[in-house]
């Protein structure tokens, strides 16, 4: 053989090799980006239910295009499958690598390097090349453990009581490390709880708070199946700090659809207690129960729900003083119940206007 | 057959170098030590240790691989015993051959010791730390194997390619300079992509991205991350990652044969 034979030969087999690689390469990169945009359809999900029910935010301030492009992504996928919205991860990947949801994707891809997409982690290369695009690079694939090691500091910072050295460090934190659950969690509990108690004004704290859930929805956004961000923002910000009992239930309320821990849904049922729907959150203790019987907090709470759903078919039936006497009962039972006392005040004034219409 | 053969005398040599046991025993010290490091961070105990350990692996993986593949051949043209094998009938590339799976045997072997350490931990951590929500110790370990064959087939490309330097070289030095300069290379790769998106020019966006296509991207191993801290969203598997190494080692073996065919030793 001679020698440019031989580089002819070498050649081929060169390219033989390459060729694939190059493919495979491009087909990773389409799988990365498909895995990016499967976040995106669940933040998008998230994002509608919220809209739709008026309790998170308000209005869409989402860019039109963006809203649109979901929008057809949706009746796409519930046409393919009813439960579309509902989907665990591996069968909305199967859908979403169907040819039907080719033309989104691509659209996707254009909307977001416009920066007409509200992007999370998968997609950040897209967006801002300049700033937090390959940080990963930058640490050689470390940037967990770099996270880590940045986040004892944020810890040693608390220690040491310096909260404002705490705050861009979290952030990067977070940046380097977008699935570190735990630094969303206990910095929003930091921020929300150990900062504001060292302020004096009204104005400080709700500062703070704020930042903490600001830091939480950006931990849901990058982890929308993450049930411990949802609880924390449902129980830890919105029932325990803020006391606004109807974001709480609906925080909780999501938490349960994914991976939880058991209190979730106790805390969740006791929302909605708080919102006066007893009868949906009997129905959620019922059903823990079956699957916790050795548990027994639920029993208590379960005895005290029926007891009030008899109040208030009592009171429907216009037996309003019988009505009285149970939620008399229940307040003095429990001095921690949220409802009873508002309910005794209210069958009260109800019970002495019937008694002055009677005289 | 021949390979097998000499695959296991260049394991066997490989074993008793000093600087790979020395690696070895650092790695194993670092791994052993993050377990201390839980107690600086309450609450993340087992992500501290997942993380520590994952990257502990890695980083002296790498080490270990460019050390082990770099300075097989080398070692063998400095000691002259590379004379006595090729005098004997034997086809180069079953010599290459060979030498690329001792390599490969120390590898695994150093691999599969910090692994076991790094499960060991984490069985230790799981009965410490133990809520509702955290997936029983058999699923973990699954993940975490998955996670390391992953930092594995990272170390198969990186092997292969200063294998293939290591092949042109007297000495160990380039070789072991080159694996560390190829790794961090592997590891900034995807600057070309941002920055084929962004050039302004139709060609050189064209050229860049062909650049991208080819160069081994060692960020397509950054899933083992995501595996290891149950991120629900890896549907996409890692078969297609397993065949990417097979490609770049059977590549890096490619160049190693057309630089060492015709050497004269």
């Amino acid at each position: 053989m001679n020698k440019w034979m031989e580089r002819a030969v070498f050649g081929v087999i060169a390219l033989a090799f390459v060729i694939p690689i190059a493919l495979l390469q491009a087909k990773i990169d389409d799988d990365e980006s498909k895995v990016g945009f499967l976040r995106w359809v669940d933040n998008q999900e998230a994002y509608s239910q919220q809209l739709l029910n008026k309790i998170i935010i308000e209005t869409d301030e989402r860019d039109p295009l963006e809203a649109a492009l979901f929008e057809q992504i949706r009746t796409t996928g519930s046409s393919l499958n009813p439960d579309f919205g509902e989907l665990p991860v591996s069968a909305k990947w199967r859908l979403v690598n169907r040819s039907e949801f080719d033309p989104f994707y691509l659209r996707f891809g254009e909307l977001a390097r416009q920066s007409k997409i509200t992007l999370i982690e998968g997609g950040i290369e897209w967006a801002n090349p300049d700033v937090s695009a390959n940080v990963g690079a930058l640490v050689l694939g470390f940037r967990k453990l770099v996270a880590d090691m940045l986040w004892l500091k944020v810890d040693e910072y608390w220690h040491r009581g310096l909260v404002q050295r705490m705050l861009p460090m979290m952030e990067t934190v977070t940046a380097l490390d977008p699935h570190f659950i735990e630094a969303y969690a206990l910095g929003a509990w930091h921020l929300a709880y150990n900062v504001t108690v060292m302020l004096h004004t009204a104005e400080e704290r709700q500062r703070y708070i704020d930042q903490g859930i600001s830091l939480l929805k950006k931990g849901i956004k990058n982890n929308p199946r993450s049930a411990k961000l949802y609880s924390e923002m449902g129980f830890t910000i919105y029932f325990r700090k803020l006391g606004d009992w109807e974001k709480a239930a609906y925080y909780l309320g999501e938490a349960t659809k994914y991976d939880h821990e058991p209190w979730v849904e106790r805390a969740y049922a006791i929302s909605l207690e708080r919102l006066r729907q007893e009868e949906k959150a009997l129905a959620i203790l019922q059903d823990y129960d079956k699957r916790h019987p050795d548990f027994k907090m639920q029993r208590f709470t379960m005895a005290r729900l029926a007891k009030k759903l008899e109040a208030r078919k009592l009171e429907r039936e216009g037996q309003v003083e019988a009505a009285f006497k149970i939620w008399q009962f229940l307040k003095n039972d429990d001095p921690s119940d949220f409802v009873a006392p508002q309910e005794v005040l209210r069958l009260k004034d109800e019970l002495s206007r019937m008694a002055g219409f009677s005289s | 057959m021949n390979s097998l053969v000499i695959g296991l005398n260049a394991y066997r040599e490989s074993i008793r170098r000093k600087t790979l046991i020395a690696f070895l025993l650092f790695a194993m010290l670092v791994i052993g030590s993050s377990t201390f490091l839980t107690v600086l961070s309450p609450g993340e105990e087992v992500k501290m240790v997942k993380d520590v350990c994952l990257s502990c692996i890695s980083f002296f993986g790498m080490l270990i691989a460019v050390f082990s593949a770099g300075a097989l051949i080398p070692s063998e043209v400095d000691n002259r015993t590379i004379h006595t094998i090729l005098s004997k009938p034997m086809k180069r590339i079953t010599y290459l051959t060979g030498k690329y799976l001792g390599a490969q045997f120390t590898i695994l072997l150093n691999v599969g010791l910090m692994a076991v350490l790094f499960l060991i931990l984490l069985y230790l951590q799981s009965r410490r730390y133990v809520d509702e929500t955290t997936p029983s110790f058999s699923v973990t370990a699954l993940v975490a194997s998955k996670a390391m064959m992953l930092v594995y087939f990272e170390l198969l490309v990186l092997s292969a390619l200063a294998f293939a330097v290591s092949t042109m070289s007297t000495s160990a030095t380039l070789p072991v300079i080159a694996g560390i300069f190829i790794y961090i290379v592997g590891h900034s790769v995807n600057y070309l992509k941002n920055l084929s998106e962004h050039s302004s020019s139709e060609l050189m966006s064209l050229i860049i991205r062909l650049f991208y296509l080819i160069l081994p991207n060692f960020s397509n191993f950054y899933l083992r991350n995501q595996l290891i801290q149950n991120d629900p969203y890896v549907p996409q598997g890692i078969i297609k990652l397993f065949i990417y190494a097979v490609l770049y080692a059977g590549f890096g073996m490619l160049i190693a044969y057309i630089l060492f065919r015709k050497k004269d030793v």
